[in-house]
């Protein structure tokens, strides 16, 4: 008897633990499909499009080498243009509706599923933000979408525990956090 | 007898017990299976995680910062701009409002057009709808005070952000369940408390009290 109570709480602990991940800031949630997405391996590739300004250039690679290199993931950038065999591309582009600054989009899914992303556009709207830490942040957020990342969650409900992947995008707060990190660390 | 019946309960605790746990694994499992492998079936709408130009903490902000607030009725809806992004294809949908007064801002009479989310397409597939994860969906015959921005200045508006448009039904202001704190706090209000409380805005901003936020970009 004392057996089946240990199984019974060690299947509740576990259960417990699972619910708790889904009520954070971690994965998609949704009822339908959604542009957060876990990157299909630990090997994040990027590329830049000819047309990324040059602030918006020098915000993603900031971000990249600074927040997203310090962490579990391997991050690899490569030559300008536009190859759907690199998992992550940067552009400046018109947005899907008229008052989003950026955006992050799957468009390639891997094979049956809808969690693990093989390619997915980051697009920005604008060359330039107001400031320098605005720009980092906006592509510390959109860079986050596509890691796994989503704005809160119940229980990361605040912009000190998000950081970069609140929503709004927080002009002053560049770095994608010690939360978001463990996040990430777990997965990849 | 009565020792025998005791000596099974421990017994059927153990099964009962065990059921329980079976159960509930098989629960969380559906529970996940349908947060995680959703594709597997046909996308019904996707949704886009986004970052607006704006976000407010306060009413009188958001007034200042709108090009107009209006209220009035969504009469039609028709195919807008589309933004190809090689791979995929994004069509917004342009909503026609019919303005019963404006609130705030640009006087505007008769009919204005706001675009909005609209359908996705990759490669030539068959077209889904999308929507911002805190977008409401906003569709013909739907009534509301909508705060708009001139984002393009091609003659179309675009909702202020996604705390931009709120829904009526009749006195009262229709119960999203956004989870945002200033729409929380405007959505427990009735149309009449909404519009007198934009108006108080519209005095502070004629006042100086109140200033607009600066887009952030260098458009728009």
């Amino acid at each position: 008897m004392r057996r089946v109570w240990i199984l019974a709480a060690t299947v509740s602990l576990v259960l417990a633990t699972t619910s708790l991940a889904f009520a954070d800031n971690w994965g998609a949630i949704y009822d339908e499909p959604t542009s957060v997405s876990f990157q299909d391996d630990s090997l994040v590739s990027y590329q830049f499009d000819t047309n990324l300004s040059s602030h918006m250039r020098s915000a993603s690679d900031w971000t990249l080498i600074n927040s997203y290199a310090t962490t579990d993931l391997n991050i690899l950038k490569v030559g300008d243009g536009h190859d759907t065999d690199w998992n992550n591309h940067y552009a400046i582009g018109s947005m899907p509706i008229s008052g989003l600054i950026g955006y992050h989009d799957c468009v390639y899914w891997v094979s049956f599923s809808r969690t693990r992303c093989r390619h997915g556009h980051v697009r920005y709207k604008n060359s330039s933000l107001s400031t320098t830490t605005y720009e980092r942040a906006l592509a510390c957020h959109e860079t986050a979408h596509s890691v796994g990342l989503r704005h809160k969650g119940s229980s990361a409900n605040s912009q000190s525990i998000v950081r970069c992947v609140w929503n709004p995008v927080p002009s002053n707060d560049p770095y994608v956090g010690s939360h978001n990190v463990a996040h990430i660390n777990g997965l990849y | 007898m009565r020792n025998l019946a005791a000596g099974r309960r421990p017994a059927i605790a153990s099964l009962l017990l065990l059921a329980t746990i079976a159960l509930l694994v098989l629960v969380n499992s559906i529970g996940v299976n349908n947060r995680s492998h959703r594709g597997h079936h046909e996308p019904k709408v996707a949704i886009l995680d986004g970052a607006y130009a704006f976000h407010f903490d306060n009413l009188p902000e958001m007034v200042a910062t709108s090009a107009t607030v209006v209220r009035g009725t969504v009469v039609g809806t028709a195919r807008g701009k589309v933004i190809d992004e090689d791979e995929v294809a994004y069509t917004r949908k342009v909503l026609l409002i019919q303005v019963v007064k404006t609130l705030a801002g640009q006087p505007i009479s008769g009919q204005v057009t706001v675009e909005t989310a609209g359908w996705r397409q990759v490669d030539g597939e068959a077209e889904t709808e999308f929507r911002l994860v805190d977008e409401i969906p906003v569709s013909t015959g739907a009534s509301g005070i909508f705060f708009l921005y001139d984002f393009e200045h091609v003659g179309h508006y675009g909702f202020i952000d996604d705390q931009g448009a709120f829904l009526v039904n009749g006195a009262e202001v229709q119960d999203s369940r956004r989870t945002d704190s200033l729409v929380r706090a405007l959505e427990a209000r009735t149309v009449a408390e909404l519009e007198a409380l934009i108006e108080q805005a519209e005095a502070a901003i004629r006042r100086g009290e109140v200033r607009a936020k600066t887009y952030p970009g260098t458009n728009g």
